[in-house]
């Protein structure tokens, strides 16, 4: 299969103040599990190296050869895709990772914190799709900052918020705690802290859980090392190679995450 | 017409590094490009000249906490810390899916201290499948208090001469590029048997995060390379040409074909682009493809009679 792609911004859609969802059409369009990822060319090289990196992002949705991508802008590279003009040729790699696991039944239960809804999108529509029952729980800050809420109804989610405004009133995992049972799944993407708590009422449940983390890379290939983490047992795993999604019990919470996040 | 003139008119992208023929003068650089393996699934790794492997040791290290990777203008400060997997793992499980690879495989290798670059180039000279070494001498000397390997003359001397002793092998000295004369660390080199140097490593360098005032990196610095090091490595290759006999190969910041060129002609007899593989992995085969082309339309017919022409 072929990972390196020639794409056409076909849209760029503003939601909300600092999300785009950018879709990009590629004609020799690859197969992907959900929660891969791809890598996304800013600059304009070889006229241009700045932003030099690809970035990183989950694919949201695919569909008649347009891949679309929901992006949270937080800094040079995000903004000037926030900028790109449709029509715009742009190198597109990947998938790369390895994408959640096919067979979470019997309880799947997916727990998407803020941006982290963009990486586990694609697997809810998998399962709803294949008529797989399950659950999505969708937190974020405010009402205000929960994204494409039209889309996300056709999914019946569970929402959290943090301050009150709409659904369950206090943290994600709050309201994950009351829906878990002994034969469920997690399934979860969010800033680090949430991760890290998600991890703790697993493992005190004693259930399956899927974790999929970020790092920064350089290739997404699993050439750089940029993205290795160390796991609980100090064995180096690279993010872009051997995840993004893992194995809660073998993800570390250290000095590191903490850092990056 | 004489054999040589017909060879002259042939036209050909191959260049020679000591006893290796390279089928063109585009490589891979280390740390760039994995294992080579890796690479296989964008392109037939025939189309290139070679590659070199991440740096190996003796034993695997796993490298320094993150994060790794900064993004600076037109450049990437990398703090790896030379993860690898070591050398036997190399030897089990990564030479078997390189035996059917149709191009020059060099292997890098470092160590804390001379004799483990001796131990791997030891061990490394019984492959058939690899064709060349290239030493990583930009690292501490643990036995020197942690002084860098690649500043002192005296030591690339001795310590090229040392693996020089245990290998058959093309090898390749990559040199630091922060050091007092990279004139006398390359003639240091070639007097310790070196085939060739590579110009060459990152530079040292660091961002600090204004939020939380600390060192950005894990390891606190690391190594600038891309294009924003191009000039500045560029010169190193033309300060040091004329003054070795052994080919230099130009290392740095290397992204398109108008690169290669200059490097040719500051004297680079072949190069490896690095950070390039990560802005499009298949940065490699389409440079031999574009530098045929520039070579076709320019009218060159030997991509070798480039080297070292900013000098005429
Ligand atoms: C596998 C994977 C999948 C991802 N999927 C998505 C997605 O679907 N939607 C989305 O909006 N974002 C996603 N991200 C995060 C996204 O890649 C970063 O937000 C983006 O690269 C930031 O680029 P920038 O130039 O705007 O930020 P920069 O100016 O480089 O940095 C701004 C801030 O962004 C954060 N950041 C930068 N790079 C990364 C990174 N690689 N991972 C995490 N945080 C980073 C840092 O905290 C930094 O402070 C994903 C990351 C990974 C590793
Ligand atoms: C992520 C990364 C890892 C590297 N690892 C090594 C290494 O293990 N050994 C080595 O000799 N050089 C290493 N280098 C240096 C490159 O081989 C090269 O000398 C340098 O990056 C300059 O070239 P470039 O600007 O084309 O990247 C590394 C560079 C990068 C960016
Ligand atoms: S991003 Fe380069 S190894 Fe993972």
């Amino acid at each position: 299969m072929k990972l390196t792609h020639n794409g056409i911004v076909t849209s760029i859609e503003r939601i909300k103040r600092d999300y785009i969802l950018l879709s990009v059409r590629i004609d020799d369009p690859p197969v992907f599990n959900p929660g891969q990822f791809m890598m996304i060319q800013i600059s304009d090289a070889p006229n241009s190296y700045d932003p030099l990196l690809l970035r990183p992002f989950s694919i949201f949705r695919e569909h008649n050869r347009v891949y679309e991508f929901l992006i949270k802008v937080v800094g040079r590279g995000t903004q000037a895709i926030a900028d790109f003009r449709n029509g715009r040729r742009i190198l597109v790699t990947g998938p790369y990772g390895n994408g959640f696991p096919a067979i979470v039944t019997p309880h799947p239960v997916i727990a998407a914190g803020g941006a982290g809804i963009a990486s586990v999108f694609a697997f809810v529509q998998q399962l709803h799709s294949k008529g797989i029952a399950y659950e999505l729980l969708y937190g974020a800050r405010t009402s205000g900052e929960l994204i494409l809420p039209e889309l996300m109804k056709q999914y019946n989610p569970l929402i959290s918020t943090d301050d009150g405004s709409r659904g369950y009133h206090g943290r994600l995992t709050g309201l994950l705690k009351t829906r878990i049972k002994n034969n469920s799944t997690i399934v979860a993407c969010g800033p680090m802290p949430m991760l890290k708590s998600v991890k703790d009422i697993a493992v005190r449940h004693g259930i399956k859980c899927y974790l999929s983390l970020e790092a920064r890379m350089a290739c997404g290939f699993g050439v750089c090392l940029g993205c290795t983490i160390f796991d609980v047992e100090g064995n180096t795993k690279r993010v872009c190679k051997e995840g993004p999604v893992f194995d809660a019990r073998e993800v570390s919470f250290g000095r590191q995450a903490d850092k990056d996040h | 017409m004489g054999k040589d003139e017909q060879y002259m008119n042939k036209k050909s992208l191959q260049v020679k590094i000591g006893k290796l023929t390279l089928k063109n003068p585009v490589m891979g650089a280390s740390g760039t490009f994995g294992y080579g393996v890796e690479y296989k699934k964008f392109f037939s790794l025939g189309d290139i000249g070679g590659f070199v492997t991440k740096g190996l040791s003796i034993e695997p290290r796993k490298g320094n906490p993150g994060p790794r990777i900064k993004e600076t203008p037109c450049g990437l400060i990398n703090s790896i810390g030379l993860e690898n997997i070591g050398v036997d793992a190399f030897l089990g499980s990564v030479i078997p899916q390189l035996r059917d690879i149709d191009t020059k495989i060099i292997v890098n290798i470092f160590g804390t201290e001379m004799e483990e670059y001796v131990e791997l180039a030891r061990r490394l000279n019984k492959l058939k499948r690899i064709d060349g070494l290239e030493m990583n001498i930009s690292c501490p000397n643990v036995k020197a208090g942690g002084a860098e390997f690649g500043k002192d003359p005296l030591v690339v001397q001795t310590i090229t001469r040392k693996v020089r002793d245990e290998t058959d092998k093309a090898l390749i000295v990559k040199l630091s590029p922060m050091v007092t004369s990279i004139i006398d660390i390359a003639i240091s080199a070639q007097r310790g048997g070196a085939d060739a140097v590579s110009i060459a490593n990152t530079y040292p360098a660091m961002a600090i995060d204004i939020k939380s005032g600390a060192p950005f990196l894990g390891a606190k610095s690391g190594g600038l390379s891309g294009p924003a090091i191009k000039p500045v490595t560029l010169k190193l290759v033309y300060d040091t040409y004329g003054r070795i006999d052994i080919p230099i190969i130009g290392v740095g910041g290397i992204s398109t074909v108008e690169d290669i060129i200059e490097y040719a002609l500051a004297g680079a007899s072949a190069v490896q682009a690095g950070t390039a593989n990560f802005i499009n992995p298949c940065a490699t085969p389409q440079l031999v493809k574009q530098l045929d082309k520039y070579l076709s339309d320019a009218g060159i017919q030997q991509f070798k009679s480039l080297i070292g022409s900013a000098f005429r």
